[in-house]
């Protein structure tokens, strides 16, 4: 029997001012399935009308928040960036998947928890100082360098669990074991390999992190579920961790490991990523007055150059004029960074 | 409520599309005390409130590839909700059946029971006098109108005649209808305060 639903006596049951005969008449379209349709609408009306503007203090949801990041935690989704290809598959992927996001899950876990005892374990860390190029090799036979500016670390017992943590950019060319896999750890992602060639570059100053895979496959993790992608040789993944969305292009991996041979190639790459690559390698910081000038795009080599004569051979090319600043001492008695104005040349 | 948001919710829909966790906070922090609220005024009851509130947004968290604007997030925060309320309810109904169905048959006694407008109080001085009862009363009384034993079954468990099981729910039901008299139920609003 359907029955109207009497917005009145719905809206003094909600209020906590009913009676029994109110009660039994609000149990009853609840539980009438054939009021179910006509009971939302009621319902919606009063959710709209819903204040949100509280009197009296906000209940305190904080632990009902924190159970569900656990939850949430536990899962470990997978997000394709190329989603068209992949939305018709979720359902079944993610079924299929489910023994590899376990695994992930687990590979994670483990670098946190390698983060975590930092303070207990001993801890091996490779710094290249800044305009320097630091060639390393790892207990397994892995071996790499490590950009200016960078540190690598990893714990004494990296034999049993191959686990490195990255701040700033390095090329790997990990030794291959099919039984052990190899983890890059950054701040925003980790990159899970067997045995292959890769840059990653994920400096703390800079809102990116980027992988570039050279050889072999590897896969990126974004932390807490947030994605996995798979990547092929010639990709280059980027992360942006302020809209927390990456992307995949096609590129030419060379290109982004040459600084390890002291070269730095730029392949009609924009003037604002040339400066900000030869920036990282001097160790100087650029200061571009005109934006416009960031969108000139340029194509060159350099091999162990001075900065000055880089920055010469540029202007030739590009429509750049620009000046030296003094390096100026700081508080703490250390010269800051070199500082040179880049203006458009009138 | 504080609002200090430097995404719009449409930019928040769809970082949480993509998995954001981000994202999922700061919707919580938008919704979660609406939602809590809203659902309390329905259950009357903070944990039925609290679970509800969880589970809408682990579904939510669940489906967010589903989501596609701000309308549809909306709507879909509701139909869940909705759904939860609707079945938490429906639960709590049956369970708390016994209680209608004796203040249901009271008010035969004092017509009052059925529209006096505090329920809620009526219940709770319903349970304080079942409280009260002489122990063994209260046992068989509980058994035939809370778990609906029958009256035999009774008897069995509990080692005496079902004459006696008889006779302890009229006294208990005597009792209730003389607490239910019509001059006692004035005065409830005044004995619900006090209880609070």
């Amino acid at each position: 029997m359907k029955e109207p639903i009497d917005y009145k006596i719905l809206r003094k049951f909600v209020l906590g001012k009913y009676s029994l005969k109110d009660f039994k008449l609000v149990s009853r379209w609840f539980e009438d399935k054939s009021s179910e349709a006509d009971l939302k609408i009621a319902i919606q009306q009063h959710w709209h009308e819903f204040s949100e503007d509280f009197s009296g203090n906000p209940k305190d949801l904080t632990s009902v928040l924190n159970q569900l990041k656990q939850k949430i935690a536990k899962e470990r989704p997978v997000v394709n960036f190329r989603k068209k290809i992949q939305k018709f598959y979720t359902r079944a992927a993610a079924i299929l998947l489910l023994p590899l996001i376990l695994y992930s899950v687990y590979s994670v876990y483990s670098t946190f928890q390698k983060v975590t005892s930092y303070e207990i374990s001993s801890l091996v860390e490779i710094v290249s100082p800044h305009g320097a190029r630091t060639h390393f090799q790892l207990p397994d036979g892995s071996q790499g360098w490590l950009n200016s500016g960078s540190i690598l670390k990893y714990k004494t017992d990296f034999q049993q669990k191959r686990t490195v943590q990255l701040i700033g950019e390095a090329w790997f060319e990990v030794a291959h074991d099919e039984k052990s896999q190899f983890i890059v750890g950054t701040p925003h992602l980790d990159v899970q390999v067997l045995g292959t060639k890769f840059n990653v570059a994920a400096f703390p100053e800079e809102k990116v992190t980027e992988v570039v895979l050279q050889e072999g496959k590897v896969k990126v993790n974004g932390y807490n579920g947030l994605f996995t992608v798979d990547m092929k040789p010639d990709e280059k993944f980027t992360y942006n961790r302020d809209t927390q969305s990456g992307t995949i292009q096609t590129v030419n991996a060379g290109q982004f490991s040459s600084w390890k041979d002291g070269l730095l190639v730029f392949r009609n790459e924009p003037l604002s990523e040339v400066l900000k690559r030869i920036g990282r390698w001097y160790n100087v910081e650029f200061v571009i007055t005109d934006p416009e000038i960031s969108k000139f795009r340029y194509r060159a080599t350099f091999q162990e150059e001075q900065i000055e004569e880089v920055i010469r051979l540029i202007s030739l090319t590009a429509p750049i004029s620009y000046s030296f600043k003094k390096r100026e001492m700081g508080e703490d008695g250390v010269f800051k960074k070199r500082i040179i104005t880049i203006k458009r040349k009138i | 409520m504080k609002n200090q948001q430097t995404h719009t919710e449409q930019q928040l829909i769809s970082l949480l599309r993509n998995g954001s966790q981000f994202a999922f906070e700061r919707l919580f922090e938008n919704y979660s005390q609406k939602l809590y609220r809203f659902s309390l005024s329905y259950l009357k009851s903070e944990t039925e409130a609290e679970e509800i509130v969880q589970d809408v947004f682990l579904k939510l968290w669940e489906n967010r590839e589903k989501l596609r604007n701000e309308t549809s997030f909306q709507s879909y925060l509701f139909t869940i909700a909705f759904n939860d309320i609707h079945k938490h309810f429906n639960k709590k109904a049956r369970d708390e059946r016994y209680r209608t169905e004796i203040l249901d048959s009271l008010s035969g006694e004092n017509p009052a029971i059925e529209t006096n407008p505090d329920f809620e109080a009526l219940v709770i001085k319903l349970e304080s006098l079942i409280e009260q009862m002489p122990e063994r009363r209260k046992e068989i009384f509980r058994k035939r109108k809370k778990e609906a034993k029958s009256v035999k079954d009774i008897a069995r468990e509990m080692s005496i005649s079902p004459k006696t099981v008889e006779n302890q729910i009229t006294e208990a039901m005597n009792f209730l209808k003389k607490e239910f008299g019509n001059d006692r139920i004035s005065g409830l609003l005044f004995f619900y305060v006090f209880l609070e």
